[in-house]
Formats: C-alpha cells, structure tokens, sequence
C-alpha cells in the first residue's frame, strides 16, 4: 500500500527547503491522510520553508478533493511552511470558481512560475551568471 | 524560570517572551495558565509571546479554544502570538477540530520566531 503511494505522490527537495508534492490520480480520505502524515515527517525533517502542492496530476476537482486539499494546505502552514499551488489547469480553475472553492494560497499554472515565487519567499534570485 | 504549579516556564529573550506549557496541564490549571501568562506578559511588556508546543503531544477541542482564547488576549495586552515546534499528529488534529490558529505565526525552531520577529502581523 504504501509503496504505490509513495510512487503516485513523489515528495521531492526541489531546492533547499522547498519541497514539491505531485498529486496524480483521485484523491480519497485514506490517501489525504497517508499524504499528509508522510509530506509532514518529510517537512520536519527537510526543514522546509517552502512546500509546492502540484495538481497537475489532479483531473477531477469536485468539493471533496477540494476540501482534501483545503486540509492539506491548513495542515502544512500549521507547520509553518508556506504553501504554493502549481498546475491548476483551466477546467480545473473554472470548475473551483463555480464551486466557489477558494484555496487562499498563491497559486500558478506552470511550475517554474511557482519555483519563482519560492524563491521569492526565500529572498533568492536567479541570475545570469555570463 | 518556573510558574505556580510546574505547568509552564517562561523565558525572556530581548523583546520576545518564550512560553513552555508541559504537557499535563489539567482542565483545571488551564484558566490559571492563562492568567498566570498574562499577568507575566503585562509585567515584562513583550512585542511577542512565542509559545513553544513541543512538548505538546495531543490536543482536544479544548486545547484549541485554549489557545485561541489565549492568543487573543494577548493581542489585547499588545503582545502578537507566535509559535514554534508544533508535531505533526498535533497540527493534523487541530486542523481536524477546525483550529487553524490564523493569527498565530507558525515556525519549526526558536531561531526562525526570533529572527521573523517584524513579521509577525
């Protein structure tokens, strides 16, 4: 059980305390709550300040996943990381407004942007070293 | 240095208060703790009371309201409310019970709530 998830949902240390989550596929209570007990022991222990929740895997957005992921969120910020969200596709996207989710967090389509912004938050820039 | 009942210690760091509740506080003790924490926050006139959770290993509705009721407070005495080494079941909890101590800022260690000290809104 464990592996598959682990495989499914790819905690990764992207940069120095910034750690990015790929969700793929439904996410269920039981898998929320497997989810969220290993990305907090991998914050703890990575030290993160920054944690990138990647949605793109993500096809069906209805009001339950979106309070999974509302949870989550809540969850991780308790902990003191900030949370930023990438891959909200346009379905997606139209889909949470009709439902009027909200997830009060900053949020991108592409990845990279959302790195930015961490780097942002973490006072670092990218520059060109020529 | 202690307070009253064993319950709490408290340490003064330039203009922040660190408070340590332990983990075995009564239903009872928890009004007192309270008090007991305002009462030193008025004394020694802090910008920030950090509470440290980590010896916190389970929390309960009450706890929550407990908390929420004292971070309030505070902010009435002019004192912001941070915290620090909050475990994972803990913070798993409260955001079950629906505590999502927004007016709280959140760190993982004492150095990060001191250097953050301006952040705190």
């Amino acid at each position: 059980m464990s592996n598959s998830d682990e495989i499914r949902t790819p905690i990764v240390e992207v940069w120095r305390n910034v750690l990015l989550v790929s969700i793929v596929g439904v996410l269920d209570t039981n898998r929320t709550k497997i989810l969220t007990e290993r990305l907090l022991d991998q914050l703890v222990e990575q030290e993160a300040l920054v944690v990138i929740l990647d949605l793109d895997g993500v096809s069906v957005m209805d009001t339950l996943v979106a309070k999974h992921v509302i949870n989550t969120i809540k969850t991780i910020k308790l902990m003191g990381p900030e949370v930023i969200i990438s891959g909200i596709r346009p379905d997606v996207a139209q889909t949470m407004v009709s439902l009027g989710v909200n997830f009060d967090v900053e949020t991108f389509n592409l990845l990279r942007r959302a790195m930015e912004h961490a780097m942002n938050i973490l006072g670092l820039k990218v520059v060109s070293s020529k | 240095m202690e307070m009253g009942l064993n319950q709490v210690s408290y340490q003064k760091i330039k203009d922040s208060i660190i408070i340590t509740p332990k983990e075995s506080m009564h239903d009872s003790y928890v009004q007192q703790f309270i008090e007991n924490t305002l009462n030193i926050l008025v004394r020694e006139n802090p910008k920030i009371m950090i509470i440290d959770l980590s010896h916190i290993e389970t929390v309960d509705s009450f706890m929550g309201r407990t908390i929420n009721e004292l971070v309030k407070s505070a902010k009435l005495v002019g004192v912001k409310t941070s915290a620090i080494g909050i475990r994972p079941e803990v913070a798993i909890t409260l955001v079950e019970l629906g505590f999502n101590l927004l007016n709280v800022k959140m760190y993982r260690t004492l150095e990060q709530a001191l250097y953050n000290q301006n952040e705190v809104d």
